[in-house]
């Protein structure tokens, strides 16, 4: 084998870390001015931009789509609500957006978490890197970010690769107007014809598929995260167009493991279904049978407000801060 | 799995292969190259071995004892043999239940409660792509083209050699096994070259393939969910989808046989600038129509009896050429489509030609108009290739005749999928307009090159999706 040119191959290499540290300012410039899209991190970031809101909704499209923050506010006065649900993202999303959140001086008081219970069977934290450009800045971010792959610790190395797949985004969502004053909240419109979905014999007696214990641990963290900082956690589910009775097992069992977790952690659990509210099965408060549409977010989420006042753990989240006295000034 | 080639687990196994193999002698590379590409086969499942030595090992015997004997009668029976065995695999592991499916349908019509048992089988990897390499060894010896191999171990390297195990080309002996004799030197600008062909293969699959595959599976898994719109332009996506993942796969394992100084041969040429679909399939994965032709279609007799025999034995190359694919009424339907329109392309042209003769139809628009066509007609047959049924495809072909609205549109898959199709049609373009590339880049200066490679090294990372998937042609 020939002398290998060592030089030609260091001189590639070096100039090749250039262009991605070069790349890599220049994405991160132009994350910096991104607000808005589900594929751009513009979600995360309008999020972190409104430490001032004392109640954050996380969650998947199921969040994103039904909780609308004006109608909160309306029932919860004197407090301020943003909705950082994303579609196609669970706990491992939530999780990260919740460490950042929570390192930030803030005035988050509650945190509403809806849960696609599925995720307890499959849930990928590949599917998250809208988190990578935040790689390096909070330790528990980093550690859900090297769980994606073998090989991402030195992926994540790179710039430009904790770009993947944004740009495009990015740019289409480059300094839109308005978008920093977003709630997060997301309408969807069209109705559901037909029957709700029936209830079915389930196949067994058990979940055919095992829960992820990692998926559970990061459940875990997740109350436990809130918990420290003093900020209150209500879990819920959701409400989906299908008769009671029509849950898998896998579902059933999910609920039944997630409330556990939350009952140890001192969470609220509000499943706000189908189940405990019956009148929201109706067609034309849905888009599809997984998702309400406007007119169901209104309704649902005037629900989800009266629960809210009246459930002990999350009342007292929302109850008024008496003022500080006159003499207490800050040293 | 084996290791797949869209992952750092395979850059890092090939330089380390690369490493050690030039650093033996010659005579000790043929043995590393063979564990290695056995590693390569076994790496999640090390009983897929098993099957390809067992395959290799009697292919090897029988060609030699065929070789040896002049009876003509007995060296038809030890191809059979080898038939027997190489098609009896690929059946029992590919076919079994599709057949067993098929003969329970068939005996429920004629009112028989008789079920066919099935047997609970994984698929081994490339089994499709090593028993027709190996097959075609023993059928060319027994028809005298050349002597057999005498080194068992260069002959195993032969049918499993890494880079083309798993999803072909489809190696001839006589192209590649003497290939293994020659002592080869290691060659930067191989390297160099070996390398970009990998680069543009990994940008194939990964920027185009998967990105246009998050489209393509929302739709074509969800049928019922979608109108006619979104289901023409899913079409249109997964024509692009399965070129850049099978073309990016062949370019791979040519790039990577390329560095060993090994020539495969090449797989694709363009083949959506065809003009008619018998030049589709001289375009279009050419290892296995190149096959099919030479083991199927000549010995059924071509096209050397009536027009109606050729059409006889293009539908049956065809039918059987679908089937290869895979273990299902899709892709029969999909290779019988091939046929039908391979003999209706035979039949029409004259007339077609005498037509545009009289109306005085300029020679660009007739080709412009014949590239058109024949693309939306592989197009259509692609509509079985991919529907998960064919109750699927049959919604998705009805959705045409009422169902038209606003398509579903996944902005960012489209978008990015959109860009790197713009970027593979203007190097097609260029290439059909002016030849390869080839040339023209070992020409360049350095800079020129390395802009290059940093061009496709930062859209790969920046547009391509992360993620181990699997190409499409390691199901078959």
């Amino acid at each position: 084998m020939r002398r290998i040119p060592f030089l030609p191959l260091l001189l590639f290499l070096l100039i090749g870390l250039g262009i991605d540290r070069g790349l890599g300012l220049l994405l991160d410039h132009l994350f910096s001015r991104v607000y808005s899209g589900q594929n751009s991190g513009g979600s995360i970031r309008l999020a972190l931009e409104h430490p001032e809101r004392q109640v954050m909704v996380l969650g998947s499209s199921r969040a994103l789509h039904h909780a609308v923050p004006e109608v909160l506010e309306a029932h919860l006065p004197g407090l301020q609500v943003h909705n950082a649900g994303n579609g196609g993202h669970g706990i491992y999303y939530a999780r990260m957006l919740q460490a950042l959140l929570l390192e930030r001086p803030s005035a988050l008081r509650l945190i509403v978490l809806q849960v696609d219970v599925k995720d307890l069977y499959g849930a990928d934290p590949a599917r998250d890197l809208l988190f990578a450009p935040f790689y390096g800045q909070n330790p528990d971010v980093d550690a859900i970010l090297q769980s994606s792959g073998r090989w991402a610790p030195l992926k994540l190395q790179l710039r430009t690769y904790r770009y993947n797949s944004m740009l495009l985004p990015m740019l289409s969502n480059l300094d839109l107007p308005g978008a920093r004053a977003s709630s997060g909240f997301v309408p969807l419109h069209g109705s559901m014809e037909g029957k709700p979905k029936q209830a079915r014999e389930p196949a067994g007696s058990t979940a055919s598929h095992p829960i992820e214990p990692e998926v559970v641990q990061t459940f875990r963290e997740f109350f436990a995260a809130a918990a420290a900082r003093g900020v209150a956690l209500a879990m819920t589910f959701g409400p989906r167009y299908r008769e009671p009775g029509a849950a898998s097992l896998e579902e059933v069992e999910g609920r039944r493991l997630l409330a556990a977790l939350a009952d140890a952690h001192g969470a609220a659990v509000l499943p706000m279904d189908e189940i405990e509210y019956p009148e929201l099965l109706e067609g034309a408060l849905y888009q599809d049978s997984a998702h309400l549409n406007e007119a169901g977010a209104r309704r649902y989420t005037a629900l989800l407000a009266e629960r809210l006042l009246h459930d002990p753990i999350t009342a007292a989240a929302l109850a008024p801060v008496p003022p500080l006295p006159a003499d207490s000034a800050l040293p | 799995m084996t290791v797949l080639f869209n992952s750092i687990d395979f850059i890092v196994f090939l330089v380390i292969v690369t490493a050690i193999t030039f650093r033996l002698p010659h005579r000790f590379r043929w043995p590393f190259l063979l564990v290695a590409s056995y590693v390569f086969y076994g790496w999640w499942n090390a009983s897929y071995l098993v099957l390809i030595v067992l395959s290799s090992l009697v292919d090897f015997v029988l060609a030699r004892a065929i070789f040896r004997t002049p009876e003509r009668s007995r060296r038809l029976r030890l191809l059979l043999v080898s038939l027997s065995l190489n098609l009896g695999l690929l059946f029992t592991f590919k076919y079994w239940n599709f057949a067993a499916e098929s003969a329970t349908v068939l005996a429920h019509w004629f009112g028989l409660a008789v079920a066919a048992p099935g047997l609970s089988v994984l698929l081994p990897p490339g089994i499709s792509f090593y028993t027709f390499q190996s097959l075609s060894y023993t059928i060319d010896i027994y028809r005298e083209e050349y002597e057999p191999e005498d080194h068992l171990g260069r002959f195993l390297l032969y049918v499993a050699f890494f880079p083309q195990l798993v999803a072909g080309p489809i190696e001839r002996a006589g192209h590649l096994l003497p290939q293994f004799r020659i002592e080869k030197t290691f060659d930067w600008n191989r390297l160099a070259s070996g390398s970009q062909l990998i680069l543009w293969g990994l940008f194939q699959k990964v920027v185009i393939a998967d990105r246009l595959a998050l489209y393509v599976d929302a739709v074509y898994n969800h049928p019922s969910e979608h109108n006619a719109s979104s289901f023409l332009l899913a079409t249109y996506a997964f024509a692009f989808q399965i070129y850049c993942d099978f073309a990016g796969y062949s370019d791979i394992a040519i790039g990577a046989a390329r560095i060993f100084d090994f020539d495969l041969m090449r797989n694709f040429d363009r083949p959506y600038f065809s003009r008619s679909i018998t030049e589709f399939w001289r375009r279009w994965h050419l290892s296995l129509s190149t096959w099919l032709r030479d083991y199927l279609y000549i010995p059924l007799g071509g096209n050397r009896g009536s027009q109606l025999f050729t059409y006889r034995n293009l539908l049956i190359t065809m039918l059987l050429g679908g089937l290869w694919h895979g273990a299902s009424w899709n892709f029969v339907i999909w290779g019988a489509l091939q046929g039908v329109m391979l003999s209706a392309s035979r039949l029409t042209l004259p007339t077609r030609d005498r037509w545009n003769d009289a109306l005085g139809v300029p020679h660009w628009l007739r080709s412009g108009l014949r590239v058109w066509v024949t693309f939306h007609l592989v197009c259509l047959s692609w509509v079985f290739f991919r529907a998960n049924t064919l109750a699927d495809a049959s919604m998705l072909l009805g959705s045409l005749t009422r169902d038209w609205g606003r398509p579903y549109i996944d902005a960012s898959s489209l978008l990015h999928g959109l860009l790197g199709v713009a970027v593979l049609l203007a190097v097609h373009l260029r290439r059909e307009l002016q030849g390869s590339v080839a040339p023209w880049l070992s020409r360049a200066p350095t800079p020129s090159r390395w802009v290059l490679w940093y061009a496709m090294l930062f859209a790969i990372m920046l547009f391509g999706v992360d993620g181990d998937s699997q190409f499409i042609y390691f199901q078959f």
